[in-house]
């Protein structure tokens, strides 16, 4: 740890704002390559549109190649699962962006798009054009404004490589080296055994 | 390797390290909030930025490292102290302010792309073609600050002080970002550094102004005296020494070693 750390004054006492502070749930779904659908990457915190965005290409976007992002308010996610009740009201018809889960345990992939009057018929509408045969284990439907999206050509992926951060960057880096040592061991028993013999 | 007046060698390798010191020692400096940041997701986000700026210095070593002869390792840790190019603003500790962070943060980005806006017209390819990769990734830094700016700016009375003070006291020492390396107007006769430092200087002025003015601070900036002898040429603050020797811990207990 840095020593500048042992600086740092620690402060004590009661907050004096929550910790949550005025901090939002989104989910973030990202898309790697053009034309397919935007895949689900994870949820963060942050206090608004802009801000989740940001912290989205930072966490979710950058160590793998994307070229877009959305993040939404969690509260505006309404699903066939217990988690997102469709029971808010939203107000009018409009546009709706759905999302299917696959399977249990699987990640929410984008689907179509689709007009209602509110979350619990788009519900019904998205459940009707995945019925037959039944190729969902949960649907959500969004209403689409309020899905925050990056702009088409915002760069979101790292050009440098910065694949030492990851699990499989380390593992990777640690195999090289360890072959490589291995190999340059091998050489100086090999020349040992070689040396034995012409002498 | 392309062609580069001998002359001129020292001098762009001076060029050079004064964009890859400001990298490493900003990149440094924000990276000893790594666990510290005021919540979880900037936390993430600005050790991811710190990195960043590591990356881009690293890249910019190696370059000058095919000129001077110098790994990446040795210039970045190995040089004494007077040899450092970086300006004094990527120096002065922050002492765990968030403003300071990113008041520094608005300063050395804006000018961080515009350099790089030069650089990616230079005559010499190898840093012509690096800079425009190093750009594109500069710009999601500068939209992160200004997202911060905005936010401070015009979040409570108290986030609005605070940096209302910490872009006051930076303005002070911002403008030496500025100040030239040596023999720097022959890298710029010679197309090795195009543009005017003149017209770069009044850009970022318009463009720290037109962020303040949407996050309702204001800044005052005096332009560079040349006369002025700073970290371009090797006069650094107290701090450079303090974090060199941080920064070098592990690396001076063996300097040859391989990773």
């Amino acid at each position: 740890m840095s020593r500048l750390r042992e600086e740092v004054e620690v402060v004590s006492g009661d907050l004096e704002t929550p910790p949550e502070g005025d901090l939002a749930p989104y989910v973030i779904f990202t898309q790697l390559k053009p034309g397919q659908p935007f895949l689900y990457a994870g949820y963060l915190d942050a206090a608004d549109d802009d801000m989740a965005l940001i912290f989205a290409r930072e966490r979710y976007g950058q160590d793998q190649e994307c070229i877009g992002i959305w993040a939404i308010p969690v509260e505006t996610v309404a699903g066939t699962d217990s988690i997102h009740p469709a029971s808010h009201d939203v107000g009018g018809m409009q546009a709706y962006q759905v999302f299917v889960q696959a399977r249990r345990g699987a990640g929410h992939v984008s689907a179509e798009t689709l007009e209602a009057r509110s979350p619990a018929e788009a519900i019904e509408k998205a459940k009707e054009i995945h019925r037959d045969p039944k190729k969902y284990y949960t649907l959500w439907v969004v209403p689409q404004r309020t899905i925050a999206a990056t702009s088409t050509g915002d760069l979101i992926w790292r050009f440098s490589d910065q694949s030492y951060r990851l699990a499989r960057g380390y593992s990777k880096e640690v195999r090289e080296k360890w072959t490589r040592f291995r190999d340059e061991s091998d050489l100086r028993e090999y020349e040992k055994e070689d040396l034995k013999e012409s002498f | 390797m392309p062609d580069l007046p001998e002359h001129l060698t020292k001098p762009f390798v001076n060029l050079l390290l004064a964009a890859a010191d400001d990298k490493l020692f900003l990149g440094h400096r924000n990276s000893e909030w790594t666990g510290l940041g005021p919540i979880l997701e900037e936390d993430i986000a600005f050790s991811a930025l710190a990195q960043d700026e590591m990356a881009h210095a690293s890249a910019l070593y190696e370059l000058a490292g095919t000129l001077d002869g110098r790994s990446a390792d040795q210039l970045a840790f190995g040089r004494k102290g007077a040899e450092y190019r970086c300006a004094a603003i990527v120096e002065v500790p922050d002492e765990f302010d968030w403003a300071t962070a990113m008041a520094r943060r608005l300063f050395c980005n804006h000018f961080d792309v515009l350099r790089l806006e030069r650089f990616s017209h230079s005559a010499y390819k190898p840093l012509s073609h690096l800079a425009r990769r190093l750009a594109a990734e500069q710009q999601a830094h500068v939209q992160h600050v200004d997202d911060w700016m905005v936010r401070l700016g015009t979040g409570t009375p108290e986030s609005h002080r605070r940096i209302q003070q910490a872009i006051a006291a930076l303005a002070r020492i911002a403008p030496q970002l500025f100040e030239p390396v040596e023999s720097q107007d022959q890298l710029v006769a010679a197309g090795l550094y195009p543009g005017r430092d003149q017209e770069m200087y009044g850009q970022w002025c318009r463009e720290i102004e037109h962020v303040l003015g949407r996050a309702h601070l204001s800044a005052h900036l005096d332009a560079f005296n040349p006369e002025d002898r700073g970290g371009r040429r090797g006069v650094h603050t107290v701090h450079l020494a303090a974090m060199l020797d941080e920064m070098c811990e592990v690396y001076r207990l063996e300097p040859d070693a391989a990773w």
